[in-house]
């Protein structure tokens, strides 16, 4: 279960680099604003770098036998947090997209996180043993 | 039958648990107290100047004096007024969660870790957003909003490095 867990995560990670270098680098994805798409394309920037750092310190930990737990919960809040901004907030703001791999990341989002925090509480579980 | 009376024995009765839960302080504000009071002195300056620091940004907030300095005042994004709205809330159930922590006096370096990297990203991405929704010239919102935030995270960084230097003595004795 943990494993299958940990795939979805990844598998969300690479969804998520995909497409937002889709929206960082196409001009198909059309905001309803100028600064609709300044706010869009800052988010996805910043967000963008939080996925690649938080996978390599994450696999860079895992692969050197560290501890795991407090970098995923701090992953987990994080991408709690962005979601909720989304789901609450950016949601007129943000492209409504129509691209595969756009509706491929929403449908997969849901998973994902349900897959992280699982991974959170049973990697707290391991360590605390 | 052998293996139902171990079973029998190994769980508490009733009267047990609540005897054990009876003396359990669960949120009572003495408790705060006695957690810091177990700190360094600095530990508390730390979480005092904090409280006092969020406690301005909350009465910036609700007298109005904020937000003319916010990037939704320059970029006229209802999202962007959204976004600190929901970010001040986040804000606010970090604090809870954060004097939770020490009203427990559990896992409070792992909790400050957590607030820390979180109002890391609003501090990363509110600065941003500044910085590209100002008019050239206009840096006094840019140095106060900056001001602000590194504030806040320097003192979680100082109470998570005195929170991890008590439980080092903690461990040695």
């Amino acid at each position: 279960m943990l494993k299958i867990a940990q795939a979805v995560c990844y598998v969300f990670a690479s969804l998520v680099i995909a497409l937002f270098t889709l929206v960082l680098t196409s001009e198909t994805f059309e905001p309803r604003s100028a600064s609709a798409s300044i706010l869009s394309q800052d988010l996805s920037t910043i967000r963008i770098w939080i996925v690649v750092t938080g996978l390599s310190v994450y696999s860079w930990r895992a692969a050197s036998g560290q501890s795991l737990r407090l970098t995923l919960a701090v992953l987990t809040v994080v991408a709690w947090i962005m979601f909720f901004e989304d789901y609450l907030v950016l949601d007129n703001v943000l492209f409504v997209a129509q691209h595969p791999l756009a509706t491929a990341v929403q449908a997969t989002r849901p998973a994902f996180l349900l897959a992280v925090t699982y991974v959170t509480f049973k990697q707290w579980e391991l360590e605390e043993a | 039958m052998k293996e139902d009376d171990s079973n029998a024995e190994s769980t508490p009765s009733k009267e047990e648990i609540d005897a054990l839960l009876k003396d359990m302080p669960l949120f009572d504000l003495k408790s705060v107290k006695n957690t810091l009071y177990k700190r360094s002195i600095r530990f508390r300056v730390y979480w005092l100047v904090l409280m006092v620091v969020t406690l301005s940004y909350v009465m910036g907030w609700f007298s109005g004096a904020l937000v003319p300095m916010m990037a939704s005042s320059f970029s006229n994004l209802d999202a962007d007024y959204q976004l600190h709205q929901l970010r001040f809330l986040i804000g606010f159930l970090m604090i809870a969660a954060g004097t939770i922590a020490i009203n427990f006096d559990r896992h409070i370096d792992h909790m400050f870790i957590g607030i820390f990297w979180v109002q890391l990203y609003f501090h990363i991405s509110g600065t941003l957003r500044l910085i590209r929704s100002l008019p050239d010239g206009e840096t006094f919102s840019l140095t106060t909003y900056t001001i602000i935030q590194s504030v806040i995270l320097l003192l979680m960084l100082g109470l998570i490095i005195e929170e991890r230097i008590y439980q080092r003595n903690l461990y040695r004795l």
